[in-house]
Protein backbone atom coordinates (compact mmCIF):
# COMPACT_ATOMS: atom_id res chain seq x y z
CA UNK A 1 0.00 0.00 0.00
CA UNK A 2 1.37 3.34 -0.97
CA UNK A 3 1.46 6.13 2.07
CA UNK A 4 0.90 9.58 1.46
CA UNK A 5 4.18 10.07 2.79
CA UNK A 6 6.26 8.07 0.59
CA UNK A 7 4.06 9.21 -3.04
CA UNK A 8 4.56 12.01 -2.24
CA UNK A 9 8.33 11.76 -1.76
CA UNK A 10 8.59 9.97 -5.22
CA UNK A 11 6.97 13.14 -6.60
CA UNK A 12 8.99 15.44 -4.79
CA UNK A 13 12.41 13.44 -5.89
CA UNK A 14 11.48 13.70 -9.69
CA UNK A 15 10.94 17.16 -9.05
CA UNK A 16 14.30 17.76 -8.12
CA UNK A 17 15.55 16.01 -10.55
CA UNK A 18 13.53 17.75 -13.28
CA UNK A 19 14.90 21.37 -11.57
CA UNK A 20 18.33 19.60 -12.27
CA UNK A 21 17.76 18.60 -15.59
CA UNK A 22 16.23 21.78 -17.12
CA UNK A 23 19.31 23.49 -16.04
CA UNK A 24 21.05 21.49 -18.65
CA UNK A 25 18.69 21.45 -21.34
CA UNK A 26 18.00 25.12 -20.86
CA UNK A 27 21.67 26.17 -21.80
CA UNK A 28 21.14 24.62 -25.02
CA UNK A 29 17.99 26.28 -25.65
CA UNK A 30 17.21 29.48 -27.20
CA UNK A 31 14.93 31.90 -27.46
CA UNK A 32 11.14 31.56 -26.79
CA UNK A 33 12.52 28.07 -26.15
CA UNK A 34 14.33 28.76 -23.50
CA UNK A 35 12.09 30.83 -22.03
CA UNK A 36 9.67 28.08 -21.92
CA UNK A 37 12.72 25.71 -20.17
CA UNK A 38 12.85 28.88 -17.67
CA UNK A 39 9.35 29.08 -17.08
CA UNK A 40 9.34 24.90 -16.40
CA UNK A 41 12.41 25.45 -13.99
CA UNK A 42 10.48 27.78 -12.29
CA UNK A 43 7.30 25.66 -11.69
CA UNK A 44 8.71 22.84 -10.85
CA UNK A 45 11.07 24.72 -8.52
CA UNK A 46 7.83 25.80 -6.91
CA UNK A 47 6.26 22.24 -6.94
CA UNK A 48 9.08 20.89 -4.97
CA UNK A 49 8.76 23.51 -2.38
CA UNK A 50 4.84 22.76 -1.76
CA UNK A 51 5.47 18.89 -1.54
CA UNK A 52 8.42 19.57 0.78
CA UNK A 53 6.24 21.54 3.25
CA UNK A 54 3.01 18.55 2.78
CA UNK A 55 5.55 16.14 3.35
CA UNK A 56 6.92 18.39 6.50
CA UNK A 57 3.34 18.54 7.71
CA UNK A 58 2.89 14.78 7.41
CA UNK A 59 5.72 14.47 10.25
CA UNK A 60 8.76 13.23 7.82
CA UNK A 61 11.63 14.91 6.65
CA UNK A 62 11.24 15.71 2.60
CA UNK A 63 13.85 14.13 0.40
CA UNK A 64 16.72 16.27 -0.64
CA UNK A 65 18.00 16.68 -3.92
CA UNK A 66 21.11 14.68 -5.46
CA UNK A 67 23.85 16.19 -5.50
CA UNK A 68 24.34 15.59 -8.64
CA UNK A 69 22.49 13.28 -11.34
CA UNK A 70 23.24 11.42 -14.10
CA UNK A 71 21.81 12.30 -17.59
CA UNK A 72 20.06 9.85 -19.65
CA UNK A 73 21.25 10.52 -22.56
CA UNK A 74 23.79 13.06 -24.15
CA UNK A 75 22.46 16.36 -24.42
CA UNK A 76 24.75 18.61 -27.17
CA UNK A 77 21.98 20.45 -29.22
CA UNK A 78 18.56 21.70 -29.14
CA UNK A 79 17.00 18.82 -30.09
CA UNK A 80 18.64 16.16 -27.75
CA UNK A 81 17.65 19.26 -24.63
CA UNK A 82 14.46 19.00 -25.90
CA UNK A 83 14.02 15.41 -25.59
CA UNK A 84 15.50 15.48 -21.98
CA UNK A 85 13.31 18.00 -21.02
CA UNK A 86 10.46 15.83 -22.38
CA UNK A 87 12.04 12.83 -20.28
CA UNK A 88 11.99 15.00 -17.27
CA UNK A 89 8.82 15.80 -17.79
CA UNK A 90 7.58 12.30 -18.01
CA UNK A 91 9.06 11.42 -14.59
CA UNK A 92 7.40 13.83 -13.20
CA UNK A 93 4.01 12.66 -14.63
CA UNK A 94 5.46 9.05 -12.92
CA UNK A 95 6.26 10.75 -9.57
CA UNK A 96 2.44 12.03 -9.71
CA UNK A 97 0.91 9.16 -11.17
CA UNK A 98 2.49 7.91 -7.68
CA UNK A 99 0.18 10.06 -5.60
CA UNK A 100 -2.91 9.00 -7.45
CA UNK A 101 -3.15 5.65 -5.65
CA UNK A 102 -3.11 6.70 -2.01
CA UNK A 103 -6.15 6.69 -0.65
CA UNK A 104 -6.58 10.19 0.63
CA UNK A 105 -9.41 11.90 -1.57
CA UNK A 106 -8.05 15.66 -1.90
CA UNK A 107 -3.82 13.65 -2.59
CA UNK A 108 -5.47 11.49 -5.10
CA UNK A 109 -7.26 15.17 -7.04
CA UNK A 110 -3.55 16.58 -6.33
CA UNK A 111 -1.78 14.22 -8.16
CA UNK A 112 -4.22 14.03 -11.36
CA UNK A 113 -4.20 17.85 -11.75
CA UNK A 114 -0.25 17.77 -11.27
CA UNK A 115 -0.52 14.88 -13.99
CA UNK A 116 -2.48 17.02 -16.30
CA UNK A 117 0.56 19.91 -16.19
CA UNK A 118 3.37 17.57 -16.68
CA UNK A 119 1.92 15.45 -19.49
CA UNK A 120 0.91 18.91 -21.17
CA UNK A 121 4.79 20.19 -20.76
CA UNK A 122 5.61 17.06 -22.44
CA UNK A 123 3.79 17.10 -25.14
CA UNK A 124 4.96 20.55 -25.77
CA UNK A 125 8.57 19.41 -25.92
CA UNK A 126 7.94 16.44 -27.32
CA UNK A 127 5.32 17.55 -30.35
CA UNK A 128 2.89 15.17 -30.02
CA UNK A 129 0.51 13.92 -27.21
CA UNK A 130 1.04 10.52 -25.87
CA UNK A 131 -2.40 8.21 -24.93
CA UNK A 132 -1.39 7.17 -21.37
CA UNK A 133 1.05 9.96 -19.64
CA UNK A 134 2.74 8.63 -16.57
CA UNK A 135 1.45 4.90 -17.77
CA UNK A 136 2.67 4.55 -20.95
CA UNK A 137 6.03 1.89 -20.61
CA UNK A 138 4.06 0.09 -17.63
CA UNK A 139 0.46 -0.62 -19.66
CA UNK A 140 0.68 -4.37 -20.13
CA UNK A 141 1.46 -4.90 -16.76
CA UNK A 142 -1.42 -2.55 -15.51
CA UNK A 143 -3.20 -4.43 -18.01
CA UNK A 144 -4.38 -7.70 -15.62
CA UNK A 145 -6.05 -4.73 -13.24
CA UNK A 146 -9.72 -5.77 -13.84
CA UNK A 147 -12.83 -5.26 -12.58
CA UNK A 148 -15.71 -8.17 -13.41
CA UNK A 149 -19.33 -6.76 -13.85
CA UNK A 150 -21.87 -8.80 -12.32
CA UNK A 151 -19.81 -10.73 -9.40
CA UNK A 152 -19.84 -10.07 -5.70
CA UNK A 153 -17.34 -7.57 -4.96
CA UNK A 154 -15.72 -9.48 -2.55
CA UNK A 155 -15.06 -12.06 -5.22
CA UNK A 156 -13.64 -10.07 -7.65
CA UNK A 157 -10.12 -9.75 -7.87
CA UNK A 158 -7.47 -7.25 -9.24
CA UNK A 159 -7.57 -3.85 -8.76
CA UNK A 160 -5.57 -3.23 -6.16
CA UNK A 161 -2.13 -4.93 -7.62
CA UNK A 162 -0.20 -2.64 -10.38
CA UNK A 163 -0.22 0.27 -8.84
CA UNK A 164 2.49 1.96 -10.39
CA UNK A 165 4.14 5.41 -9.56
CA UNK A 166 7.79 6.71 -10.26
CA UNK A 167 9.89 8.77 -8.70
CA UNK A 168 13.20 10.71 -9.90
CA UNK A 169 13.37 9.89 -13.53
CA UNK A 170 17.39 10.63 -13.61
CA UNK A 171 18.15 7.81 -10.61
CA UNK A 172 18.69 5.73 -8.67
CA UNK A 173 18.38 2.53 -11.00
CA UNK A 174 20.66 2.36 -14.33
CA UNK A 175 20.13 4.55 -16.80
CA UNK A 176 18.14 4.55 -19.72
CA UNK A 177 19.11 4.74 -23.23
CA UNK A 178 17.46 7.57 -25.59
CA UNK A 179 15.42 5.08 -27.26
CA UNK A 180 13.80 4.45 -24.08
CA UNK A 181 12.45 7.79 -24.14
CA UNK A 182 11.11 6.84 -27.03
CA UNK A 183 9.78 3.64 -26.56
CA UNK A 184 7.78 4.53 -23.32
CA UNK A 185 6.32 7.50 -25.11
CA UNK A 186 5.43 5.45 -28.22
CA UNK A 187 6.36 8.09 -30.33
CA UNK A 188 9.13 9.47 -32.53
CA UNK A 189 10.86 12.35 -33.39
CA UNK A 190 12.83 12.72 -30.38
CA UNK A 191 16.20 13.16 -30.75
CA UNK A 192 15.97 14.05 -34.24
CA UNK A 193 15.17 17.33 -34.38
CA UNK A 194 13.54 20.28 -32.42
CA UNK A 195 10.08 21.18 -32.63
CA UNK A 196 8.62 24.18 -31.85
CA UNK A 197 5.23 23.20 -30.81
CA UNK A 198 3.00 20.23 -30.37
CA UNK A 199 2.55 18.42 -33.85
CA UNK A 200 -1.14 19.09 -34.34
CA UNK A 201 -1.36 22.50 -34.12
CA UNK A 202 -0.93 24.56 -36.81
CA UNK A 203 -1.71 28.23 -36.53
CA UNK A 204 0.44 30.70 -34.45
CA UNK A 205 3.26 32.73 -34.37
CA UNK A 206 4.57 31.60 -30.73
CA UNK A 207 6.72 28.06 -30.32
CA UNK A 208 4.75 28.08 -26.58
CA UNK A 209 2.51 25.76 -25.86
CA UNK A 210 -1.27 27.22 -24.62
CA UNK A 211 -2.31 26.20 -21.54
CA UNK A 212 -6.31 25.61 -21.15
CA UNK A 213 -7.71 27.75 -18.56
CA UNK A 214 -10.03 25.87 -17.72
CA UNK A 215 -7.86 23.46 -16.26
CA UNK A 216 -5.13 25.13 -15.12
CA UNK A 217 -6.95 27.54 -12.34
CA UNK A 218 -8.37 24.42 -10.51
CA UNK A 219 -4.52 23.54 -10.07
CA UNK A 220 -3.90 26.12 -8.69
CA UNK A 221 -6.55 26.77 -6.27
CA UNK A 222 -5.62 22.81 -5.10
CA UNK A 223 -2.25 23.42 -4.46
CA UNK A 224 -3.63 27.09 -2.23
CA UNK A 225 -5.76 24.71 -0.29
CA UNK A 226 -3.49 21.82 -0.27
CA UNK A 227 -0.34 23.41 0.53
CA UNK A 228 -1.64 26.87 2.05
CA UNK A 229 1.49 29.18 0.07
CA UNK A 230 1.37 32.55 0.90
CA UNK A 231 4.54 33.55 -0.94
CA UNK A 232 7.07 31.07 -3.03
CA UNK A 233 10.67 32.38 -3.28
CA UNK A 234 12.35 31.80 -6.96
CA UNK A 235 16.04 31.42 -6.53
CA UNK A 236 18.40 32.43 -9.17
CA UNK A 237 17.87 30.46 -12.08
CA UNK A 238 21.25 29.57 -14.29
CA UNK A 239 21.99 27.04 -17.14
CA UNK A 240 24.91 25.46 -17.69
CA UNK A 241 26.58 22.80 -19.42
CA UNK A 242 28.63 20.82 -17.52
CA UNK A 243 26.18 17.52 -16.13
CA UNK A 244 27.01 14.07 -16.08
CA UNK A 245 26.28 11.94 -18.54
CA UNK A 246 26.15 7.76 -18.63
CA UNK A 247 26.58 7.38 -22.61
CA UNK B 1 -46.04 -28.50 -8.80
CA UNK B 2 -46.91 -25.95 -6.27
CA UNK B 3 -43.23 -25.97 -4.52
CA UNK B 4 -41.85 -25.76 -7.53
CA UNK B 5 -42.90 -22.56 -8.26
CA UNK B 6 -40.29 -19.54 -8.45
CA UNK B 7 -42.99 -17.26 -7.05
CA UNK B 8 -44.47 -19.61 -4.08
CA UNK B 9 -40.60 -20.96 -2.85
CA UNK B 10 -39.85 -17.30 -0.68
CA UNK B 11 -42.80 -17.39 0.53
CA UNK B 12 -43.33 -20.81 2.04
CA UNK B 13 -39.54 -20.62 3.04
CA UNK B 14 -40.49 -17.10 4.99
CA UNK B 15 -43.44 -19.44 6.97
CA UNK B 16 -41.02 -21.41 7.74
CA UNK B 17 -38.17 -18.95 9.21
CA UNK B 18 -35.66 -19.85 6.23
CA UNK B 19 -34.19 -18.03 3.51
CA UNK B 20 -33.47 -19.39 0.07
CA UNK B 21 -29.48 -19.40 1.00
CA UNK B 22 -29.91 -21.76 3.70
CA UNK B 23 -30.97 -24.61 1.62
CA UNK B 24 -28.54 -23.76 -1.46
CA UNK B 25 -24.57 -23.89 -1.12
CA UNK B 26 -23.49 -20.36 -2.75
CA UNK B 27 -24.70 -17.14 -3.63
CA UNK B 28 -28.57 -17.08 -3.04
CA UNK B 29 -30.17 -17.99 -6.49
CA UNK B 30 -33.31 -16.10 -5.72
CA UNK B 31 -32.15 -13.07 -4.42
CA UNK B 32 -31.25 -11.76 -7.81
CA UNK B 33 -28.12 -10.24 -9.20
CA UNK B 34 -25.94 -8.81 -7.11
CA UNK B 35 -25.69 -5.63 -7.10
CA UNK B 36 -22.84 -3.94 -9.07
CA UNK B 37 -19.61 -2.99 -7.50
CA UNK B 38 -19.21 0.91 -7.88
CA UNK B 39 -16.21 0.23 -10.13
CA UNK B 40 -18.22 -1.68 -12.18
CA UNK B 41 -20.55 1.28 -12.39
CA UNK B 42 -18.30 4.01 -12.28
CA UNK B 43 -15.89 2.19 -15.67
CA UNK B 44 -19.16 1.23 -17.57
CA UNK B 45 -19.94 5.24 -17.35
CA UNK B 46 -16.34 6.22 -18.05
CA UNK B 47 -16.49 3.70 -21.28
CA UNK B 48 -19.48 4.80 -22.20
CA UNK B 49 -18.06 8.62 -22.19
CA UNK B 50 -15.51 7.27 -24.21
CA UNK B 51 -17.46 6.12 -26.88
CA UNK B 52 -19.56 9.38 -26.75
CA UNK B 53 -16.11 11.61 -27.36
CA UNK B 54 -15.24 8.80 -30.18
CA UNK B 55 -18.62 9.69 -31.58
CA UNK B 56 -17.64 13.33 -31.49
CA UNK B 57 -14.43 12.86 -33.46
CA UNK B 58 -15.88 10.25 -35.60
CA UNK B 59 -17.67 12.81 -37.20
CA UNK B 60 -15.70 15.77 -37.11
CA UNK B 61 -13.02 13.28 -39.20
CA UNK B 62 -15.73 12.66 -41.43
CA UNK B 63 -16.96 15.96 -42.11
CA UNK B 64 -13.12 17.04 -42.35
CA UNK B 65 -12.54 15.31 -45.46
CA UNK B 66 -12.21 17.77 -47.73
CA UNK B 67 -10.04 20.09 -45.09
CA UNK B 68 -6.92 17.28 -45.14
CA UNK B 69 -4.97 19.63 -42.06
CA UNK B 70 -7.80 19.61 -39.86
CA UNK B 71 -8.29 16.19 -40.26
CA UNK B 72 -5.11 14.95 -40.15
CA UNK B 73 -4.38 17.33 -37.20
CA UNK B 74 -7.57 15.59 -35.37
CA UNK B 75 -7.17 12.16 -36.32
CA UNK B 76 -4.10 11.22 -33.88
CA UNK B 77 -6.16 12.70 -30.75
CA UNK B 78 -8.70 9.97 -32.16
CA UNK B 79 -6.36 7.36 -32.17
CA UNK B 80 -5.52 7.77 -28.71
CA UNK B 81 -9.10 7.95 -27.54
CA UNK B 82 -9.67 4.75 -29.25
CA UNK B 83 -6.62 3.14 -27.22
CA UNK B 84 -8.05 4.69 -24.27
CA UNK B 85 -11.33 3.41 -24.83
CA UNK B 86 -9.53 -0.58 -25.49
CA UNK B 87 -7.98 -0.05 -22.34
CA UNK B 88 -10.98 0.58 -20.19
CA UNK B 89 -13.09 -2.21 -21.97
CA UNK B 90 -10.21 -4.69 -20.96
CA UNK B 91 -10.66 -3.89 -17.65
CA UNK B 92 -14.47 -5.12 -17.73
CA UNK B 93 -15.22 -8.18 -17.74
CA UNK B 94 -18.95 -8.92 -18.79
CA UNK B 95 -19.60 -12.89 -17.70
CA UNK B 96 -20.81 -14.34 -20.63
CA UNK B 97 -24.73 -14.47 -21.02
CA UNK B 98 -25.05 -10.84 -19.06
CA UNK B 99 -25.31 -8.10 -21.21
CA UNK B 100 -24.08 -4.85 -19.61
CA UNK B 101 -22.88 -1.33 -21.42
CA UNK B 102 -19.18 -1.27 -22.40
CA UNK B 103 -17.01 -4.12 -21.47
CA UNK B 104 -15.88 -7.05 -23.98
CA UNK B 105 -18.96 -8.63 -23.19
CA UNK B 106 -20.79 -5.23 -23.88
CA UNK B 107 -22.58 -4.00 -26.72
CA UNK B 108 -19.46 -2.08 -27.84
CA UNK B 109 -21.71 0.03 -29.63
CA UNK B 110 -20.69 3.57 -30.26
CA UNK B 111 -22.24 6.20 -28.48
CA UNK B 112 -25.04 8.05 -30.58
CA UNK B 113 -23.73 9.93 -33.73
CA UNK B 114 -23.74 13.63 -33.45
CA UNK B 115 -26.35 15.24 -35.23
CA UNK B 116 -24.20 17.91 -36.22
CA UNK B 117 -21.88 18.24 -39.13
CA UNK B 118 -18.17 17.78 -39.00
CA UNK B 119 -15.23 19.88 -40.45
CA UNK B 120 -16.42 20.34 -44.01
CA UNK B 121 -18.28 22.98 -43.57
CA UNK B 122 -16.90 26.89 -43.35
CA UNK B 123 -14.09 28.20 -41.55
CA UNK B 124 -16.87 29.51 -38.46
CA UNK B 125 -17.67 25.82 -38.44
CA UNK B 126 -14.83 24.52 -38.16
CA UNK B 127 -14.00 26.32 -35.31
CA UNK B 128 -17.08 25.37 -33.68
CA UNK B 129 -16.93 21.97 -33.99
CA UNK B 130 -13.09 22.41 -32.51
CA UNK B 131 -14.44 24.20 -29.92
CA UNK B 132 -16.98 21.10 -29.59
CA UNK B 133 -14.56 18.98 -29.14
CA UNK B 134 -12.15 21.17 -26.86
CA UNK B 135 -15.15 21.38 -24.56
CA UNK B 136 -15.65 17.81 -24.47
CA UNK B 137 -12.19 16.78 -24.11
CA UNK B 138 -11.75 19.55 -20.84
CA UNK B 139 -15.19 17.91 -19.26
CA UNK B 140 -13.59 14.82 -19.70
CA UNK B 141 -10.60 15.10 -17.84
CA UNK B 142 -12.76 17.08 -15.49
CA UNK B 143 -15.12 14.37 -15.10
CA UNK B 144 -12.10 11.56 -14.84
CA UNK B 145 -10.64 13.52 -11.73
CA UNK B 146 -14.07 13.37 -10.06
CA UNK B 147 -14.33 9.79 -10.54
CA UNK B 148 -10.92 8.71 -8.68
CA UNK B 149 -11.90 8.83 -5.08
CA UNK B 150 -14.47 6.29 -5.34
CA UNK B 151 -12.54 3.44 -7.07
CA UNK B 152 -9.69 1.36 -7.01
CA UNK B 153 -5.98 2.62 -7.17
CA UNK B 154 -5.36 1.01 -10.15
CA UNK B 155 -8.15 2.11 -11.73
CA UNK B 156 -7.91 5.76 -10.65
CA UNK B 157 -4.44 5.71 -12.12
CA UNK B 158 -5.74 4.55 -15.48
CA UNK B 159 -8.52 7.40 -14.79
CA UNK B 160 -5.71 9.78 -14.11
CA UNK B 161 -3.51 9.27 -16.94
CA UNK B 162 -6.59 9.36 -19.70
CA UNK B 163 -7.43 12.79 -17.79
CA UNK B 164 -4.29 13.64 -18.62
CA UNK B 165 -3.73 12.95 -22.32
CA UNK B 166 -7.57 14.46 -22.34
CA UNK B 167 -5.89 17.69 -21.03
CA UNK B 168 -3.12 17.51 -23.56
CA UNK B 169 -5.99 17.42 -26.33
CA UNK B 170 -7.41 20.49 -25.24
CA UNK B 171 -4.27 22.39 -25.84
CA UNK B 172 -3.94 21.06 -29.15
CA UNK B 173 -7.54 21.73 -30.00
CA UNK B 174 -7.09 25.44 -28.33
CA UNK B 175 -4.10 25.88 -30.92
CA UNK B 176 -6.34 24.49 -33.62
CA UNK B 177 -9.15 27.37 -32.93
CA UNK B 178 -6.81 30.10 -33.12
Amino acid sequence: VTTPVSALQGALAAEHAACYGYTVSGAYLSGSRQAAAEQDWTGHDQARDALAGMIARLGATPVAAQAFYDLPFRVHDAGTAMALAAYLEDGVTGGYLGIVSVDDQRLRSFGALAMQGSADRAAYWRGRTQAFPGLASRLASVGSARVVAGEDPGDRGGGLINVVGDGDPLGPGPPEPPDAVRAAAGVDVLLQRPRSRVDHVQAGPTPRRRHQPSLQPPMRQLIGQLLQINSLLVGPFGFHRNHHCNV
Amino acid sequence: MLLASATTLPLLLAIAGCRSSDLFAGPDPLAGRPRPDNDVVTLQAVIAAEENLIGLYQAAVTGASRTISRRGDLEPLLAQHEQHLASLRARLLVPSGQGGQGGQGGSGGRGAPPTRGGLGGSSPRVIAVIAELRAAESASAAGLVRRLATVQPALAQLFASIAASDATHVTVLAGLES
